[in-house]
């Protein structure tokens, strides 16, 4: 007989205590499936930044291809950004260590990694900063909680910064307002010196460089797939639209994530977008140039941020607009509201943005010229020039999640909450703690939303979709609507993971369901083609 | 099974503290200690899932259908997260350990919870087993999707036509 122990003896040889080691001393994991694929070398020439010494590698190699001077190149370029930026130099000595921040982060409640702490992710920065620039730091070493740059450190940035999505969960909750995105942002920045930046940002990024949008979608391309979407537009309402493109002299240009025009649920949105458009007579058009509103920059450094977003700028005053109206995106309204006007501002095209329909001035984006469709939608509703059948979303119990940038960064709470309940008779909020300036990441943002991390993906979201549980389980919320691009794509597999019964979509999607537009026909489905009014899993008490 | 439910305090105090350590220290106190269950998901589907399961192993009448109910938000959530399996299962045996250990339990007593345990085991790896293929899944999913809905939209590759099964014959 074979001699097999015990379960008890077996139990016994199993250590499931974490080693109690400080923090400093506990390396990265950087086993194959715990990290996101390093860039290829093509997207850093094509973006003219620096890069590594060979063409392809692994973050699970021993020795990373850095240049010979890879210390003094980081030790400069921090210096560089602590000389350009006073904000940086205010993060890295005014913590306290008060811990306010500690058990904010979703990637920490998901994980309980400690340096998802958002405190102590910062810190693996600030030590390095204490050491090269600080007096206490260089005299008095470890004691002053300073270390010195090593190749290890490198690694332990290269985990944490691309583990970090740049929602600003944490910076609500510090006292001192310490934006621990932003620090995120310079590490990366420091990283990308080296030539060490992600697959899934800086592909989207050149991409976006070259041919105007981060798929690499060519202008026949993008103008072929919108057409698409207005022959699904003319089977579901019989009305035939033609959306123009690149048209010089249009009255405003419109600039949504290229995600809206390939992928599903986006797709439902950006037909919302061209219904809404064409009910009500817009004199826009769209460019196939500036066929993007993500900003990938944002998750490499300024100078590339700044590239980005004039793009955006000058095919605006290319085309002779009077000012830009956005789509439902994320990220790109975190670069328009806090970054643009200080990169690339100010604004020399078009004039204050005025709704050509109510003639609502938005002195709020005189200086962005740039208009959040919620804002727009919203107005529109408020001066009754829409016509809506709100029972034709009836199917659906809708819950908003807010996306953290629009939410943190532009402070847009309120909007899309108006729309959505001029549009669906069955809307419920999560749980106050999880939604508004308090609202969960997806787990995907800031460039994360790639399939190797898939699971680390999934305990990151698990704040947000743990919310959605609760209200799906209480309310029988069946849709969680959004309006960010990262959240469409990032969203879907989180609820199949989580809370399958639940699916995803952006509120202009729902506009389109319920938009009442002249001369259409009956109407049989939805923008999914699925069947109105039949099984409705409604409770009428919701 | 008295026993059980008079120990209960103390056998789940001990059995809670011993999935807990599975965490480093500063996240096991935030688990541990935090109530509200939207600010810590894993703590509250953790806490409420062994009281659960500590029930339903000791109840008089082993009910494992109801049992597997239980142990699913704990194994989807041990899935998830970064354990080799033997440690992310690993605690359902230790309520062997710690009964063995703090009683004079009669060996009838002790046989039974102790074949329930193992299946709820066997239960919770099969749920284990489910949750990986389905993170396995979307990981697969999102790469195919990535190109295929660009293909089929730009008619470089066209799908099989539905067949009207009247004309087929």
């Amino acid at each position: 007989m074979v001699d097999t122990s015990k379960p008890e003896a077996l139990i016994e040889n199993i250590d499931h205590t974490p080693p109690k080691k400080p923090w400093e001393e506990v390396p990265p994991d950087l086993s194959a499936g715990k990290f996101c694929y390093p860039t290829k070398k093509k997207n850093l020439e094509y973006l003219s930044l620096p890069t590594t010494t060979v063409d392809e590698w692994s973050p699970a190699d021993e020795e990373w291809p850095l240049p010979d001077n890879w210390q003094q190149i980081v030790h400069d370029g921090f210096k560089d950004l602590l000389g350009k930026y006073r904000s940086l130099k205010i993060f890295m000595d005014t913590c306290v260590r008060c811990g306010a921040c500690a058990d904010k982060c979703h990637f920490f409640i998901g994980t309980g990694d400690p340096k998802n702490m958002p405190v102590l992710r910062a810190e693996l920065l600030r030590s390095v900063y204490r050491n090269d620039f600080t007096r206490a730091g260089k005299i008095l070493k470890k004691i002053a909680g300073a270390r010195p740059l090593t190749k290890e450190v490198i690694k332990e940035w290269f985990t944490y910064f691309y583990q970090c999505t740049e929602c600003r969960r944490c910076s609500v909750y510090c006292p001192y307002g310490i934006d621990t995105a932003e620090v995120t942002m310079m590490a990366r920045e420091l990283l990308t010196l080296l030539g060490l930046n992600i697959n899934w940002i800086l592909e989207p990024a050149a991409n976006c460089f070259r041919t105007g949008n981060h798929l690499g979608i060519q202008p026949h391309a993008f103008k072929e797939m919108i057409e698409f979407f207005c022959d699904d537009i003319e089977e579901i309402t019989g009305k035939k639209i033609e959306p123009s493109f690149n048209r010089k002299g249009a009255e405003i240009l419109f600039i949504t994530p290229s995600g809206d025009a390939f992928a599903d649920p986006g797709t439902y949105a950006m037909m919302g977008y061209i219904m809404l458009f064409e009910q009500i007579g817009l004199d826009y058009t769209f460019s196939t140039y500036a066929s993007e509103g993500g900003n990938f920059g944002l998750f490499t450094s300024s100078e590339m941020m700044k590239r980005l977003n004039a793009k955006m700028y000058a095919e605006a005053k290319r085309l002779g607009v009077k000012w830009i109206l956005g789509g439902e995106c994320g990220h790109m309204w975190r670069v328009i509201h806090q970054y643009m006007d200080t990169m690339n501002g100010p604004v020399d095209f078009g004039e204050v943005p005025v709704n050509p329909i109510t003639g609502t001035r938005f002195d709020n984006a005189a200086s962005t010229r740039m208009v959040h469709i919620t804002e727009f939608t919203a107005d529109l509703i408020r001066h009754n020039k829409l016509k809506m059948d709100p029972s034709r979303n009836d199917m659906y119990t809708v819950t908003y999640h807010d996306s953290c940038n629009p939410a943190r960064a532009m402070g847009l709470f309120d909007e899309p909450r108006y729309v959505l309940n001029a549009v669906c008779n069955n809307f419920c909020e999560m749980p106050e703690s999880t939604i508004r300036e308090q609202t969960f990441c997806c787990g995907s943002g800031s460039g994360l939303n790639t399939e190797e991390i898939m699971d680390l993906r999934l305990r990151g979201g698990l704040p947000r979709a743990n919310a959605v549980r609760y209200v799906h389980e209480k309310h029988g919320v069946n849709m969680l609507s959004c309006v960010c691009a990262i959240d469409r794509a990032a969203l879907p597999p989180l609820m199949e993971y989580w809370v399958p019964e639940v699916g995803v979509c952006g509120v202009h999607e729902l506009v389109g369901n319920a938009l009442v537009m002249e001369g259409e026909i009956e109407r049989t489905t939805n923008l999914r083609f699925e069947p109105l009014n039949e099984e409705a899993e409604v409770e009428a008490d919701v | 099974m008295r026993i059980f439910q008079q120990n209960k305090d103390k056998w789940l105090g001990k059995w809670l503290d011993a999935l807990f350590s599975t965490y480093p220290a500063e996240s096991a106190f935030f688990f541990r200690n935090t109530i509200d269950s939207f600010s810590n998901p894993v703590g509250a589907t953790l806490k409420t899932g062994l009281t659960d399961l500590y029930d339903a192993l000791t109840a008089p009448r082993f009910n494992p259908e109801a049992t597997r109910k239980i142990l699913e938000p704990v194994v989807k959530l041990r899935a998830v997260q970064e354990f080799t399996p033997a440690l992310a299962l690993g605690f359902i045996y230790e309520l062997k350990a710690i009964v063995s250990a703090g009683s004079q339990l009669s060996g009838q007593e002790k046989e039974v919870v102790f074949s329930r345990i193992d299946t709820a085991m066997l239960y919770a790896f099969d749920l284990y087993m489910e949750n990986k293929k389905i993170i396995y899944t979307l990981r697969a999913s999102q790469a195919r999707d990535n190109v295929r809905q660009l293909l089929i939209k730009k008619d470089l590759i066209c799908e099989l036509p539905e067949i009207d099964p009247e004309l087929a014959r």
